[in-house]
């Protein structure tokens, strides 16, 4: 690859696969880069070079997750689907796409999610309506659309869905009927409000119970409680202008990384338990390993964002190796 | 003999008695017959012995002819043994005599000598009847090696009396020259210059004498805005051709001419070799600097109204070409005093740098010594002044006069006159363009301090066509120091390394100031300008905290270049399109903030504002429906 392109890559996003060994990652020039993420954590030297390395969109790609025994790739364009086995083997080949025939050709995708209990796939586009996908027949199973601007991000529960979007708002909905079951403006709320960033709500996450939920975006990341629809505590930060690019429940943890070179740690009653600097300026993904079937997440943790190197943490206390895509 | 004894002694007895006479002389009678007797056998006894003695002898003489005949015979033996022995001991000369082998004697030999019946079973036979054949293949052989020699020196003799013919012809020649002087003058023809430029030609050291062969027919053939000529001190030259020639004599080894021995299709070594040799004895100064007393100076007229004049020097005790370039220019464009601000740009050393294809394996900046085996001799010099006094050994300029020494990444030597063409070919074309391009990139700067951005229809039909907001404020030129000072160019540099042009610049929407830092490349247009930008506009935004920004650089440096067909007018479209994006980022980022007045109106429809993760804005100008995308 170009020296010069290295310089101008994003990772948006990265993904295990299912049995844990390999990392893909997607960059904002359309291309996924795959790790074996085994050989990279037990290897002693320094650098490490993907496994393999293909073209996936003509554009940036914004999400990737693993249903099982595919990769599900989200950005411009129309979502793609990639075999796992193939990528194994060095030979990816796309073997489907899911498209709504209402969309344009400019479509694109922010976020895309898999809910193992339905076998569906919840993808927000960006015209603001998100989209389930049925993963045995790939046909479009409900849309749920409310949202008057694009959708930033998604996280699904026991038959709940949970968008988060530009518009400023985060919208639950009824995953069997599609329709919008509560709306939660945390721009409204003045505790959070940061008017010098706008109205957008960048991230969202359900834990496992489902009854709590984090979001943040423009407004300052904050944990709610959902039956009282009524906001539980202000995630704080050391640095104000920190909006997070991602929140996720991890054990009895929350963490967050976004606009700056940290990553937050928070425990679930809202209290900061640690910040780990991290050498990425800005990270827009975090991934941990999801064995397939389990609920729990385990280590190593990779975080990816304003560079060509991914962070790989193999403790949750500090930085470890990176990984280049080149 | 007792008898007798008895008779002498009756006698004595008798004659003693004295008896009678007559019984004495029967006695005697009886004693002559005695004696008679005895006598008899006597001889008979001695006829006896002789005839033993004879028999014996004869015997003996028996004896020893049949031993003479046994050594005879045992000497005759021993003989045949020897001659059995040495028989077998014989080697025959047609041992060492390579045969023809025996298939191919069977198939070429004619019957008459093959025999084929005979001599396949019996080896003996075989042998003898191929060593005939052999024989009579020889034969033939001779025969046509003696014609052939005497076709030879046939041909010999040919060819003396044509070197006589031609010894004859060159001093009329010369008479017709002398003869022609007058009339050349009155004509104004330039025979007798080539013919002189020709004569120093030949006193060029190898590796100017290839480039001045090379150059010449390139001028001739293909680019006749092009000048060829030598320059310097001729007599020096010939001093050090003639200290060059004595010592060559001294090795024993004949001087042939510069022409022969370019034909010479595998001496690159050996001329190494002499070329050394060269290099050891040539020079009449001490100085490791001093370069041969001829130049070689090419002149590229008319790029774009600038002329490139070259001069290639030899240094004979390092074993490498150095390159010192001048642009003149002759139209008032480039005469002009703004254009003098930036003349930097094409007096610049980095003009001829990067030229080659090696640069790919890390650069040709003509700070370093070509040759691998002089490297030691400058070890502890600084060649960065030498090479700014005399010129610079870039890679090209080697290839060009045919040096080619191993590099730490290649080890194929090659030296053919083909590749040396080609290689002409290509760089002129490369020099001229690389020219051109310098030209118009200091008309293109020269513009820029007027705060004009020339555009062309191809590049301006790709941004909006209402007038852009953004202006170009100020365009300066900058050292690598300076540049890296702005702290937002650090990546640039860590990337690039300090052998870039760097330029600032700043473009201007209202009150909102973007700089841009600017690398321009030795090799531009070909590697296209990076940018790095700076927005000071609550608070200093660039592309390490903030994600447009960021796709701003991404744009201009990577995806805006592929749409530009022209790529002289890169730098332009890209600060086209820099003062586009601006306009968009400053507008979308009004749109943001409601409560404010707002200072810079939205005049453009985007569908969207932001997208994607990074909330990017809608950079992308779409020319037919007029509006902004993603």
């Amino acid at each position: 690859m170009d020296k010069k392109q290295l310089l101008h890559t994003t990772i948006y996003a990265t993904a295990y696969s299912s049995c844990g060994t390999y990392l893909a990652c997607g960059d904002n020039y359309g291309q996924i880069a795959v790790f074996n993420i085994t050989e990279a954590v037990e290897a002693h030297s320094l650098k490490s070079t993907p496994y393999v390395v293909f073209q996936a969109h003509t554009g940036a790609i914004h999400a990737l997750v693993t249903s099982g025994k595919y990769l599900i790739s989200a950005g411009f364009g129309p979502i793609n689907g990639w075999k796992w086995s193939d990528i194994r083997n060095k030979r990816p080949s796309k073997s489907f796409t899911l498209k709504d025939l209402q969309t344009n050709e400019n479509e694109s995708y922010n976020c895309v999610n898999y809910a193992n209990k339905d076998s569906s796939i919840y993808t927000g586009a960006d015209n603001g309506i998100t989209y389930k996908w049925d993963i045995n027949t790939l046909k479009c199973k409900g849309r749920f659309s409310g949202h008057t601007d694009y959708i930033h991000d998604l996280d699904t529960g026991s038959n709940t869905l949970i968008t988060a979007s530009e518009d400023g708002t985060v919208k639950l909905w009824d995953t069997r009927t599609a329709t919008c079951t509560n709306t939660i403006s945390p721009c409204k709320n003045k505790q959070l409000n940061r008017p010098e960033f706008g109205q957008w709500i960048s991230s969202v996450a359900l834990d496992e119970s489902g009854e709590w939920l984090v979001c943040g975006g423009s407004a300052q990341p904050s944990l709610w409680h959902l039956r009282s629809k009524s906001m539980a505590t202000v995630l704080e930060t050391s640095d104000k202008s920190y909006t997070p690019n991602k929140l996720m429940f991890q054990d009895d943890e929350i963490i967050s990384a976004g606009n700056k070179s940290i990553i937050y740690r928070w425990n679930v009653n809202g209290e900061k338990k640690a910040e780990i600097p991290c050498s990425i300026n800005r990270v827009f993904s975090l991934s941990f390993k999801q064995l397939f079937g389990s609920v729990s997440n385990s280590l190593p943790l990779i975080a990816s964002g304003n560079s060509y190197k991914l962070s790989l943490f193999t403790n949750l206390g500090y930085e470890g190796k990176l990984l280049s895509i080149v | 003999c007792g008898d007798l004894r008895n008779v002498m002694a009756k006698v004595v007895e008798m004659k003693a008695e004295g008896k009678d006479k007559s019984e004495i002389s029967e006695l005697r009678v009886q004693g002559s017959f005695h004696f008679l007797a005895l006598k008899q056998l006597n001889r008979s006894a001695q006829i006896n012995c002789k005839q033993v003695k004879d028999k014996t002898l004869e015997t003996k003489q028996k004896l020893d002819n049949y031993n003479l005949q046994l050594e005879n015979l045992q000497y005759e033996i021993s003989h045949l043994r020897k001659e059995i022995t040495k028989c077998l001991e014989f080697r025959s000369r047609h041992d060492d005599i390579q045969l023809v082998p025996v298939e191919d004697f069977y198939e070429e030999a004619p019957d008459s000598i093959a025999k084929s019946s005979s001599t396949k079973s019996d080896e003996h036979k075989q042998t003898l009847a191929r060593l005939d054949w052999e024989l009579e293949q020889r034969k033939l052989l001779a025969d046509e090696l003696t014609k052939l020699k005497q076709v030879k020196s046939e041909v010999l003799e040919e060819i003396g009396t044509k070197k006589q013919h031609l010894q004859v012809l060159a001093p009329a020649l010369q008479n017709l020259l002398k003869s022609t002087l007058p009339l050349q003058d009155a004509l104004n023809l330039p025979i007798n210059k080539t013919r002189k430029l020709h004569e120093t030609a030949q006193l060029l050291p190898r590796p100017l004498f290839v480039l001045f062969l090379q150059a010449k027919a390139y001028q001739e053939a293909c680019d006749p805005n092009m000048g060829v000529d030598i320059e310097g001190d001729v007599t020096a030259a010939e001093k050090v051709r003639e200290g060059r020639r004595m010592v060559v004599e001294q090795h024993g080894v004949e001087e042939s001419d510069s022409d022969e021995e370019q034909e010479d299709p595998d001496s690159s070594r050996s001329r190494r070799g002499r070329k050394q040799r060269e290099m050891e004895t040539d020079l009449p100064s001490t100085g490791l600097y001093s370069p041969h007393p001829l130049v070689v100076g090419i002149t590229l007229n008319k790029n774009s109204g600038a002329d490139l004049e070259m001069k290639f020097s030899f240094l004979p005790k390092l074993n490498f070409v150095v390159v010192k370039s001048i642009v003149t220019g002759k139209s008032e464009v480039v005469k002009s005093d703004l254009f003098q601000n930036f003349s930097s740009v094409l007096q610049n050393e980095n003009l001829l740098q990067c030229l080659g294809n090696s640069h790919k394996n890390g650069g040709d900046w003509g700070t370093t010594c070509p040759n691998p085996a002089s490297l030691f001799l400058l070890q502890n010099e600084d060649l960065g002044e030498v090479f700014g006094n005399i010129g610079r050994p870039y890679l090209w300029a080697q290839e060009l006069c045919g040096l080619e020494f191993l590099h730490s990444n290649s080890t194929v030597i090659f030296f053919l006159s083909i590749l040396l063409s080609a290689n002409m070919r290509k760089t002129m074309k490369k020099l001229r363009s690389r020219v051109s391009s310098r030209v118009k990139l200091a008309e293109q700067m020269t513009k820029f301090t007027e705060h004009i951005i020339p555009s062309e229809p191809t590049t301006s039909s790709l941004v909006p066509n209402k007038v852009i907001q953004s202006s170009l404020a100020t365009w300066t030129s900058t050292s690598s120091k300076s540049f890296s000072k702005l702290g937002f160019t650090t990546s640039v540099l860590e990337l690039l390394g300090d052998n870039f042009d760097y330029y600032v610049t700043t473009v201007k929407r209202g009150s909102v100031g973007l700089i841009a830092a600017v690398a321009i490349s030795p090799d531009h247009p070909v590697t296209h300008p990076i940018f790095k930008l700076s927005l000071d506009w609550m608070g200093r935004r660039t592309a390490d905290n903030d994600d447009n920004i960021r796709e701003m650089e991404s744009e201009l440096n990577i995806t805006w270049p592929k749409l530009v067909k022209n790529p002289d007018n890169i730098l332009p479209a890209q600060l086209l399109r820099l003062t586009a994006m601006l306009d968009i980022y400053i507008e979308t980022e009004c749109m943001n903030d409601m409560n404010q007045p707002v200072e810079f109106p939205s005049q453009y429809f985007c569908s969207r504002k932001t997208k994607g993760p990074a909330r990017i804005k809608p950079f992308h100008f779409d020319p037919v429906n007029k509006v902004y995308h993603h």
